[in-house]
């Protein structure tokens, strides 16, 4: 089987069974993708395909050859994070850390979404080509991230610092 | 998690092919916890057929109607330019491919499965209330998720669009489902009797069966009307339901300027 993860190529020979998770932490090495709850629930396993963020845990491997994955590790390196991970850094968006890796690729993700006038629930103009990402749209689309450490305040001002302030 | 066959065919004749060659297949079509209740050894599939690769993604018009490939995505559909506007008519269709569990679930639920999580599968007690007390407990350890899971064809129920379902005893062309609305033969929610209902069975989909695409008239008979179906998809309790309503009723507003901008365009 043929995986595209961090725009390195694997052969790999792997078990059917094998979710994109394991495949990710016990196969690859990249154990920045957390296992949290193993039922998408959490979204501590959130990582990009093709630029889309899905949960790692409910995704078998298989159905993911050919497709670009873009994990933690493909986002920044702790000598050169990337501008959103400094925010986090900045904005104290994180506690213990461990749900950290999701809320990033889920943030990359919702950015991405909200380009593209793709609407949530709260969103009342449903017209619009580009989703206005205030308060209340922040928090619902990033609600499939959870955080125990109860660190919200921060991850969205985080969010808020790089897709709404910085590109205003 | 038991070893399984796993195919992705990129048709739906493919697809319904494979899963009538074996008695426990399951389409695997995303937004559901199948693969974790697999894991759980609760739903041990020797077969899963993954139809995300189905090649019908189209939203086009046919004959009035909006007709609504079932491997397209709640995103890609709540997005929609092509018929975004037949789809906002009717507000239970877009509210729910909205509002559906998380956007990170919702972007990979197509727009024919549940897209939930059949959670009293974990739940002995749940399960065994899902099954009905007079079947007791050996019923609650039988209880397997069920290709007529009835989430995935709740939508029909609520709003005025058609299901096409293919592959009942081989056949090779789509048969429409509708919701109560529809002739009593064609119905998707005609249950049989309850004493000679398995309890695991809960719509009128035989087994291998596909849902196909489903079409959306395209426009409710009032919006009135259209808001009541919407209240009743809120049927569902959820953390996003205190944000509903005003949701709708912003929405329906939109609805209005848009009708009226085009009105001063023509």
């Amino acid at each position: 089987m043929h995986f595209s993860v961090n725009g390195t190529r694997h052969d790999l020979d792997i078990d059917v069974r094998t979710s994109l998770l394991d495949l990710l932490r016990e196969h690859l090495h990249l154990t920045g993708t957390k296992k949290g709850c193993d039922q998408g629930a959490c979204g501590a396993c959130t990582v990009l395909a093709d630029g889309e963020r899905i949960n790692a845990c409910l995704a078998l491997a298989i159905q993911y050859q050919g497709r670009e994955i873009t994990t933690i590790e493909g986002v920044g390196t702790p000598d050169w994070l990337d501008r959103l991970q400094a925010a986090f850094v900045e904005h104290d968006g994180f506690q213990c850390g461990y749900c950290t890796p999701g809320q990033i690729c889920s943030a990359i993700g919702m950015a991405a979404e909200a380009r593209r006038g793709v609407p949530s629930v709260v969103t009342a103009d449903l017209s619009a080509d580009i989703v206005d990402l205030d308060h209340d749209e922040l928090r619902e689309r990033m609600s499939g991230n959870l955080c125990r450490c109860g660190a919200h305040n921060g991850i969205i001002d985080a969010i808020r610092q790089i897709f709404v302030e910085e590109v205003a | 998690m038991l070893s399984f066959d796993y195919a992705r065919p990129d048709s739906a004749t493919a697809a319904i092919d494979r899963a009538a060659a074996s008695l426990d297949a399951r389409y695997l079509g995303g937004g559901t916890n199948l693969v974790d209740l697999m894991r759980e050894a609760s739903s041990a599939r020797a077969r899963v057929i993954d139809v995300t690769a189905l090649a019908d993604r189209d939203r086009r018009a046919a004959d009035g109607n909006i007709l609504i490939g079932a491997a397209v995505k709640n995103t890609a559909l709540a997005s929609d330019r092509l018929c975004g506007r037949a789809i906002r008519c009717w507000p239970a269709r877009s509210w729910r491919a909205r509002a559906r569990r998380s956007a990170t679930w919702r972007r990979w639920a197509a727009t024919c499965c549940s897209g939930r999580a059949a959670t009293y599968f974990y739940d002995d007690a749940a399960a065994l209330q899902q099954a009905g007390a007079r079947r007791g407990l050996r019923c609650a350890r039988r209880l397997q998720p069920h290709p007529r899971d009835p989430g995935r064809l709740a939508r029909l129920r609520r709003d005025a669009s058609v299901g096409h379902v293919r592959g009942a005893r081989g056949a090779r062309r789509d048969r429409p489902c509708r919701g109560p609305a529809g002739r009593a033969d064609d119905r998707v929610h005609r249950s049989p009797p309850p004493a000679r209902r398995p309890p695991e069975i809960e719509t009128v989909l035989e087994p291998g069966e596909l849902i196909t695409a489903s079409s959306l008239p395209e426009a409710p008979v009032s919006p009135r009307a259209a808001i009541a179906r919407c209240a009743t998809a809120r049927a569902t309790p959820s953390r996003w339901s205190r944000s509903a309503p005003r949701s709708i009723w912003a929405w329906t507003a939109n609805l209005g300027r848009a009708d009226r901008a085009g009105r001063r365009r023509a």
